[in-house]
C-alpha cells in the first residue's frame, strides 16, 4: 500500500508534455517534409506492404486490401504514438532534471544541473505559434546520454536554460545575473522570440548569397545524389528478390542460388523499363512514350529529376537549417541562433570548447572560406557550434572572441607563418611506405581482378611513383604545427586543407613513440590526446619532444582551469 | 646505457630524469607473459589457423601444403613472440607522482604515456585467470578522451593501492573557483597542489592498503536466465548451423566421415553452447557487486577476467535507470551511470536496491 501511495505521491509531480508531442511522435514536423515523407513511409508503409500481400491472396481487391492494411497499421502506429505520449514524463527539481519515457524499455534519467553543459532551444513555426518548444540537454557524459524535451511552454524552458546558467555562475562564484522574472503572464512577452539576453554582440552573420554559396559548397552533396540512386537500387534489388521473383531461375548448388541473380539483374531492369514505359504509354495514355526518342527523353528527364531531387533532399535541409546563421557573444557563451522554419540556438559556454577545427573543401578554396567548428564534446552536432563559409580573417576574429584573453592563438589562416614544418623525414618515410608496399599491392590487385589492364602495367609502375612522390611531398608540404604556452595546432590535408586548434589545458594523455630507426636519428612520434581526437607531430626532435612535453605538463600542473 | 636514445634524455626540470625513480614490474610477470604468449597460441591462434589450413586444403584437394605452411607459420611467431614477451616484461617501467602517472616501454622500439591525475575519470584493476593464479593484477586508467592506459603486471597489493590512491585523487571537473572579478578566467595561474613546484614520487608500496568493502552482492534471478532464452536458443544454434552449413558447401567433396564429424560435433557444440547459456547467469551474477564508499563507487564483475572499477561521484554526470519489459515482470531494474569516459551499466538489481543506489549517487553527486 505504502508503495503505491508513495509511487501516486511521485507522479503527481511529474509533467506530461503538451498534447502536440503527438504530432511530433508522429513524425509531422513542419519544416522537415523529407523527415516526415521518410518516417511515413518507414513506419507505414513499409509494415502495411506484407498485409497487402496477405489480404490480397484472401481474395480482396487492391484497394480494400491497401486501404485496410493501411488502416490496421496507421491505428497500431497511433496507439504507440500515444503510448509514447503518455509515457514521457519529466520534473524538474532544484537540484535535478528527470526524465521518464519509454513504453516496454522504461528508462529514467536524472541529471543534475551542475552538471548540465550545453541547452539546445528549437522551435517549429507551429510551436512558435502556440508557444511551445523543444529543449536538448547536453551533459560530458557519453554521447547516448542527453536529454531531449519535445514541446514545453516557452516559459518553462527559458527557466531551465536560466537555471544552467546560474549553476554555472554560481559554479563561476559570479552575481547571479539579473533575470527576467518568468511567470504565467510573461508567456506571451517571449512567444515572438527566442530568450536571449541584452548585453549580446553579434559577432557573424550569414548573408544569402553566402548561404546559397555555402550550400553549393557543402560536404556530401554528391555523396547525396549518390546515396540516393544506391538507395533506389538497392530498394529496385529488394523488390526484384521478394516480390517479384522469376520461378524459372536455373538452380545450381546454394551458390548459384546467393549469388546467381546478380548476372541476371541488368537484363531484369531492362525488361522491367521496358514494361514500366509499355505500362505508362497504354495504361495511363502517355502517348509519347510510344517512339523511341520519346522513351529515351523520358527516360533521361526522369533521371535528372531523380538526381535533382536527391540533391534537395540535403541541400533544402542546409539551407533552411542554416538560414539566418547569427553567432553571438554573450560574456561567457556563444549563442547561435539559425533556422528558416524551425528555429534554432544553442548556447556554449566558451570555456567548454574542446577542439576548434577550421577546414576547407575544395570548392570552399574557391571561394576562399571554411567551415569552423566548435567542439565541446562527443555528442551529437547539435551541442557544437558549426559556422558556415567564413573567410579566415573572421575565423581568426572568431577563435580571439572565444578565447578572449588568451594570448598566443595560432593563426587559422593557411599560409601562416608560424607554423613549423614537420620533418622531412616524415616525408621520405611515407614515399617509400607508398611505393614499397602500396604501390605494387595496388598494381597487383587491379591486374589480378581486372587482367585487361596487365597489359598497362608498365605504363602504370612508371607513373605512378611519380604520382605518388607528388602526393606525398604535397601533403608533407602543406602539413605544420605549433606548439606554444597555450594552444597546440596541427594543419594538414592537400585537397582539404584543415587546421585543429586545441589549448593546452585541454590535453588528456600524452604519449611517445620512438621506432627502432627513430631511435638511432633521436626523434620520436608525440602524440597529444583530447577529448574527440589527439594532434600527433611524427619524426619530432627528442629534446624539442621532450620540451613540449614538460611544458604541456607544467601548464596541466599549474593552472586550475575546468579542462571540460 | 646510451644517453641520447633514451626518451628522459633531455636535460630540462623533469623529475624523472633520474632513472632510479621508476618502479618496476613484478618479476612473475616475466613468466607470465610467456606463458600468456603459449596460452594464447595454444588456444587462440593455432586452432584457428589450423581450420584455415584445413579448409583451404580440403577445398582445393591439395595436399599437405596449407596445413604445413600454417604450422611453419604458428612456429615463428611462437618463437618471435616467446621471446619478445620476457624482455619486454622487463623493460616495462612505470612511475606515480602525486600529479602524473608515467608508464614506459619497448624492447626495440620505445614508448612513453603520461596521464596527468587531474584528467583521470576511472580507475580500475583487472586480473585473468593466469593473473589469479600468479597473484598478479593490471590497474587502468582512462581518461576522457576515450584512451586507456594500462599497466599489467603488478602485485596484488600494488595495485590494489593504487587504484584507490588514483581512484582517490580524481578530481570534479567543474570550473574551478575562482576570484569574483572573473575578468581573466584563463589565466588564474593557481597553484594546483602544494607540492606541484617539486611534484613528488610516489611509492606505492608505501601507500596505506585500501580497507576492505561490503559489497553489495547481485543474486541470480530467474530473468537473468530467461533473458538469455532467445540468445541461447536460436541465435546461437542459427550461427552454428550457419557456419556447419557453410563448411558442407564448402567441401566440395562430400566425404562420408567428414558429413558425419560435422553433424555429430554441430550437436556437440549445440547442446554445449545452450547448455553454457542457460548455466553462465548462474556463475556470472553472484559475481558481479557494487560497493559505495565515501568518495566513490566500486563496480566489479567477471568471471574470467575479473574487474573492480573506481568511478568517483564527482566524475558522474546522468544517472539513468532502465526497465525492459521482462524486468517489470521479474521486479529487477537496471542502472547505467555515465561518466565523461564511458558509462556503466548495473543489470539486474532488485528495484528497491537500484532506487536506493539512484538515490545515494544523486545524493552525492554535488554541485
Amino acid at each position: 500500500m505504502d508503495q503505491v501511495e508513495a509511487s501516486r505521491d511521485e507522479t503527481s509531480k511529474w509533467n506530461r508534455t503538451s498534447p502536440l508531442s503527438i504530432l511530433y511522435y508522429l513524425g509531422l514536423r513542419p519544416g522537415r517534409i523529407f523527415a516526415t515523407v521518410r518516417r511515413i513511409f518507414l513506419g507505414v508503409a513499409i509494415p502495411s506492404g506484407p498485409l497487402v500481400y496477405v489480404a490480397r491472396d484472401n481474395g480482396l481487391g487492391w484497394k480494400w486490401s491497401i486501404l485496410i492494411s493501411i488502416s490496421i497499421v496507421f491505428v497500431f502506429y497511433l496507439g504507440r504514438v500515444l503510448c509514447k505520449y503518455h509515457s514521457f514524463l519529466w520534473q524538474s527539481t532544484p537540484e535535478s532534471i528527470s526524465v521518464k519515457s519509454g513504453i516496454f524499455q522504461k528508462a529514467q534519467s536524472d541529471i543534475k544541473w551542475s552538471r548540465v553543459r550545453a541547452v539546445n532551444i528549437s522551435r517549429d513555426p507551429l510551436q512558435e505559434r502556440i508557444g511551445l518548444c523543444s529543449v536538448a540537454l547536453d551533459t560530458a557524459g557519453s554521447a547516448d546520454a542527453e536529454i531531449t524535451i519535445p514541446n514545453i511552454p516557452i516559459a518553462v524552458a527559458q527557466e531551465l536554460q536560466e537555471r544552467t546558467s546560474e549553476e554555472q555562475g554560481q559554479s563561476q562564484n559570479k552575481p547571479a545575473s539579473v533575470s527576467p522574472l518568468v511567470g504565467e503572464d510573461s508567456v506571451e512577452d517571449h512567444v515572438s522570440e527566442i530568450p536571449t539576453d541584452q548585453n549580446h554582440e553579434i559577432l557573424f552573420q550569414l548573408s544569402r548569397l553566402d548561404l546559397l554559396k555555402s550550400v553549393l559548397c557543402s560536404r556530401g552533396v554528391i555523396s547525396s545524389v549518390v546515396g540516393g540512386w544506391v538507395s533506389l537500387g538497392s530498394l529496385y534489388v529488394i523488390f526484384r528478390q521478394f516480390l517479384a521473383k522469376n520461378s524459372d531461375s536455373n538452380d545450381n548448388g546454394i551458390r548459384d542460388r546467393i549469388f546467381g541473380w546478380i548476372a541476371e539483374l541488368p537484363q531484369e531492369a531492362m525488361s522491367d523499363l521496358d514494361n514500366l514505359t509499355m505500362w505508362l504509354a497504354q495504361g495511363v495514355g502517355l502517348n509519347f512514350l510510344e517512339s523511341e526518342f520519346g522513351v529515351a527523353t523520358f527516360l533521361a528527364a526522369s533521371a535528372v529529376a531523380l538526381t535533382l531531387l536527391f540533391f534537395l533532399t540535403t541541400t533544402l535541409r542546409r539551407a533552411t537549417s542554416n538560414y539566418g546563421f547569427e553567432l553571438s557573444d554573450e560574456e561567457s557563451h556563444l549563442v547561435v541562433s539559425r533556422g528558416l522554419f524551425t528555429k534554432n540556438q544553442t548556447r556554449i559556454e566558451k570555456q567548454r570548447f574542446q577542439v576548434i577545427t577550421y577546414s576547407m573543401t575544395n570548392r570552399e578554396r574557391w571561394f576562399g572560406r571554411g567551415t569552423l567548428l566548435f567542439e565541446q564534446s562527443e555528442s551529437e552536432e547539435g551541442h557544437s557550434i558549426r559556422v558556415p563559409f567564413v573567410d579566415e580573417t573572421t575565423a581568426d576574429m572568431l577563435v580571439q572572441k572565444a578565447y578572449d584573453r588568451a594570448t598566443k592563438i595560432p593563426s587559422l589562416r593557411t599560409k601562416a607563418r608560424e607554423y613549423d614544418q614537420i620533418s622531412i623525414v616524415s616525408f621520405f618515410v611515407e614515399l617509400t611506405h607508398r611505393i614499397l608496399i602500396w604501390a605494387p599491392f595496388c598494381v597487383l590487385a587491379i591486374s589480378t581482378v581486372v587482367p585487361y589492364v596487365r597489359q598497362f602495367l608498365w605504363p602504370y609502375a612508371l607513373v605512378l611513383p611519380c604520382f605518388l612522390g607528388l602526393a606525398s611531398w604535397l601533403k608533407w608540404r602543406k602539413a605544420g604545427y605549433v606548439v606554444n604556452e597555450d594552444f597546440l595546432a596541427r594543419r594538414g590535408g592537400v585537397f582539404r586543407r584543415n587546421v585543429r586548434l586545441v589549448q593546452v589545458e585541454k590535453v588528456q594523455t600524452i604519449s611517445m613513440s620512438q621506432n627502432p630507426i627513430q631511435r638511432i636519428r633521436d626523434t620520436s612520434e608525440l602524440s597529444l590526446f583530447y577529448l574527440g581526437g589527439s594532434i600527433s607531430i611524427p619524426y619530432l626532435n627528442i629534446y624539442k619532444a621532450n620540451e613540449y612535453k614538460a611544458n604541456v605538463l607544467e601548464r596541466i600542473r599549474t593552472r586550475n582551469i575546468s579542462w571540460i | 646505457m646510451n644517453q641520447t636514445t633514451e626518451l628522459k634524455s633531455s636535460a630540462n626540470s623533469d623529475p624523472l630524469s633520474r632513472d632510479s625513480l621508476w618502479n618496476s614490474l613484478s618479476r612473475k610477470y616475466v613468466l607470465k607473459s610467456v606463458l600468456e604468449v603459449l596460452a594464447s597460441t595454444v588456444l587462440g591462434v593455432a586452432p584457428i589457423l589450423w581450420i584455415l589450413g584445413w579448409v583451404v586444403k580440403w577445398s582445393y584437394a591439395l595436399d599437405d601444403y596449407p596445413v604445413l605452411a600454417v604450422s611453419c607459420i604458428l612456429g615463428i611467431q611462437l618463437i618471435w613472440r616467446a621471446c619478445f614477451a620476457p624482455l619486454n616484461a622487463l623493460r616495462t617501467r612505470y612511475a606515480v607522482y602525486d600529479d602524473c602517472i608515467y608508464h614506459k616501454g619497448g624492447v626495440l622500439g620505445r614508448w612513453e604515456r603520461v596521464v596527468p591525475i587531474s584528467r583521470i575519470q576511472q580507475a580500475s584493476s583487472s586480473s585473468g585467470p593466469l593473473d589469479r593464479a600468479m597473484g598478479l593484477r593490471s590497474v587502468e586508467v582512462e581518461t576522457a578522451d576515450g584512451t586507456a592506459t594500462s599497466i599489467d603486471g603488478l602485485d596484488i597489493g600494488v595495485a590494489e593501492r593504487l587504484r584507490d590512491y588514483v581512484g582517490g585523487l580524481i578530481e570534479v571537473p567543474i570550473q574551478e573557483e575562482t576570484s569574483p572579478s572573473d575578468a581573466e578566467p584563463h589565466h588564474s595561474e593557481t597553484l594546483g597542489n602544494s607540492t606541484s613546484q617539486q611534484s613528488g614520487f610516489v611509492h606505492v608500496e608505501s601507500l596505506p592498503l585500501p580497507q576492505e568493502v561490503t559489497w553489495l552482492r547481485f543474486r541470480c534471478h530467474t530473468r537473468n536466465i530467461v533473458g538469455r532464452l532467445p540468445l541461447s536458443l536460436i541465435a546461437w544454434p542459427l550461427a552454428i548451423l550457419f557456419t556447419t552449413v557453410m563448411f558442407f558447401e564448402l567441401i566440395e567433396a562430400n566425404l562420408q566421415v567428414i558429413v558425419d564429424l560435422l553433424g555429430i560435433l554441430f550437436f556437440l557444440s549445440w547442446g554445449s553452447v545452450v547448455l553454457l547459456g542457460l548455466v553462465y547467469p548462474l556463475i556470472e551474477v553472484p559475481l558481479r557487486g557494487v560497493a559505495l564508499r565515501s568518495g566513490d563507487v566500486l563496480f566489479k564483475r567477471g568471471v574470467l577476467t575479473r574487474s573492480v572499477k573506481v568511478v568517483p561521484f564527482s566524475c558522474i554526470q546522468n544517472v539513468e535507470s532502465n526497465q525492459g519489459f521482462l524486468d517489470r515482470r521479474f521486479g529487477l531494474s537496471n542502472l547505467s551511470i555515465y561518466t565523461p569516459a564511458s558509462s556503466t551499466a548495473l543489470e539486474g538489481l532488485d528495484t528497491a536496491t537500484a532506487n536506493y543506489l539512484r538515490g545515494e549517487i544523486l545524493k552525492h553527486v554535488q554541485a
